[in-house]
């Protein structure tokens, strides 16, 4: 306990309010239970989206077909979404507040780029898809199936790629106005380093010629004496006879 | 099924220990919380998050620093998270009637609401780095302790305590 009493009073201050605060049942149990409820909801999405879209699958062959073509695409903006921790925030790779701004914000770039990178995939799949209908469709029909039945999947995988659009766009305005406050945090820290090295530059500046100053005035005043008294000093510095 | 028996005991230490040590500093925790949000519904929802934050970083804790330590920063690393996911529409501050109205009591105690929530404004009102310092300070931590939950060494943590008293001092007399 300090002996400080403007910060004691502004514990006891502090610690006033206490009980007016909601008591919450927080057990081991109960953040099971929200843990778990979490964790399903997370990919639970993903899963339901699926559910639907293989059940849409097996209604038409045509959409497997779809969905093929977009699958690569999905697949990683999937492994997006279930690959997402929890920020860890209790890692080594993180010992203060400072590297873990900056590991949060590295993580929220490299997710913004693979959330991006997956839609790309979408649109050059489904685009390649086109292509090459469009082809079969200008020169000599190779394809065992007839056009309507190449032209409605390739509809259906636009769509999906459309959905996907639709949610990197809300993604990365999340992302990046996350990444905006994650930075502006940073620059709080950055500031305060910048406003912390000046004053130990200041303080060097100032007590530094002081110090030199002290310390030559003690060894004028201390060691010279002393050196001058030891045998050594008489010795080494003893004049020489002059030659006549 | 000894791998089942051996899973369930670990998970029954594991509660044991979660609430043990919710017990001992959640009340600290809500403080904690409540100095990175301006409303009483965000300041409970960050609680859970760091409840969650630290069931889920719990069997990663091999004791390297204390568990109140381990607790602290799990709950400062949250609220960093929190802050920066937390959408850019601007939460105004809960006036104090709000607080104040939900449980009457007798003058002095309302008094002493009034003072803490002078003080809570002024101390959200501080930059991150100095908002960190002082409500570990707060807390009754002591430097060494401040030091490792924040990463910081003991001199800066003096550097930033004593500027963080300073813009407390200011913001404080303003408001009244």
């Amino acid at each position: 306990m300090s002996t400080d009493p403007e910060l004691d009073l502004w514990r006891s201050q502090w610690r006033a309010g206490e009980h007016a605060m909601p008591d919450f049942a927080v057990t081991g149990k109960s953040v099971t239970a929200r843990v778990r409820i979490k964790a399903f909801l997370e990919p639970g999405v993903v899963l339901i989206a699926s559910t639907i879209l293989a059940t849409w699958s097996i209604v038409s062959q045509q959409t497997a077909r779809a969905i093929q073509s977009t699958l690569t695409g999905l697949l990683l903006l999937q492994l997006l979404i279930l690959t997402r921790k929890d920020d860890s925030n209790w890692s080594g790779k993180a010992p203060n507040t400072y590297k873990f701004l900056v590991l949060l914000r590295r993580r929220g770039r490299t997710r913004l780029l693979m959330a991006k990178a997956g839609l790309v995939l979408c649109m050059v799949q489904s685009l390649s898809w086109s292509v090459w209908i469009y082809q079969q469709l200008t020169g000599h029909w190779t394809a065992p199936l007839g056009p309507l039945a190449l032209l409605v999947p390739n509809l259906a995988a636009w769509i999906v790629t459309a959905a996907c659009m639709a949610w990197v766009v809300r993604y990365s305005r999340a992302k990046k106005a996350e990444l905006a406050q994650i930075s502006s945090i940073l620059r709080d820290f950055e500031s305060f380093s910048d406003e912390y090295a000046e004053a130990v530059r200041h303080s060097k500046e100032n007590h530094e010629p002081r110090l030199a100053e002290a310390m030559r005035k003690l060894r004028t005043m201390v060691l010279v004496p002393v050196q001058r008294d030891s045998l050594d000093w008489r010795l080494r510095n003893k004049r020489k006879p002059r030659k006549v | 099924l000894q791998t089942s028996i051996a899973k369930d005991v670990k998970r029954s230490l594991l509660e044991q220990q979660f609430e043990r040590l919710f017990t001992v500093d959640g009340a600290a925790l809500k403080r904690l919380a409540a100095s990175y949000t301006n409303t009483a519904s965000d300041r409970d929802d960050l609680f859970q998050e760091i409840a969650l934050a630290v069931w889920r970083a719990l069997p990663d804790f091999r004791g390297d620093c204390s568990e109140r330590t381990f607790l602290f920063r799990v709950a400062h690393n949250r609220g960093i998270s929190y802050l920066s996911k937390r959408r850019a529409t601007a939460v105004r501050p809960e006036t104090e009637n709000q607080v104040f109205d939900s449980r009457p009591g007798p003058e002095e105690e309302l008094a002493q609401l009034q003072k803490r929530e002078r003080l809570l404004g002024a101390v959200r009102s501080l930059p991150i780095p100095y908002r960190q310092v002082i409500t570990l300070a707060l807390e009754d931590l002591e430097y060494p302790e401040i030091a490792e939950i924040l990463g910081i060494t003991e001199t800066n943590v003096g550097a930033r305590l004593s500027r963080a008293r300073q813009m407390l001092r200011t913001l404080l007399e303003k408001k009244i």
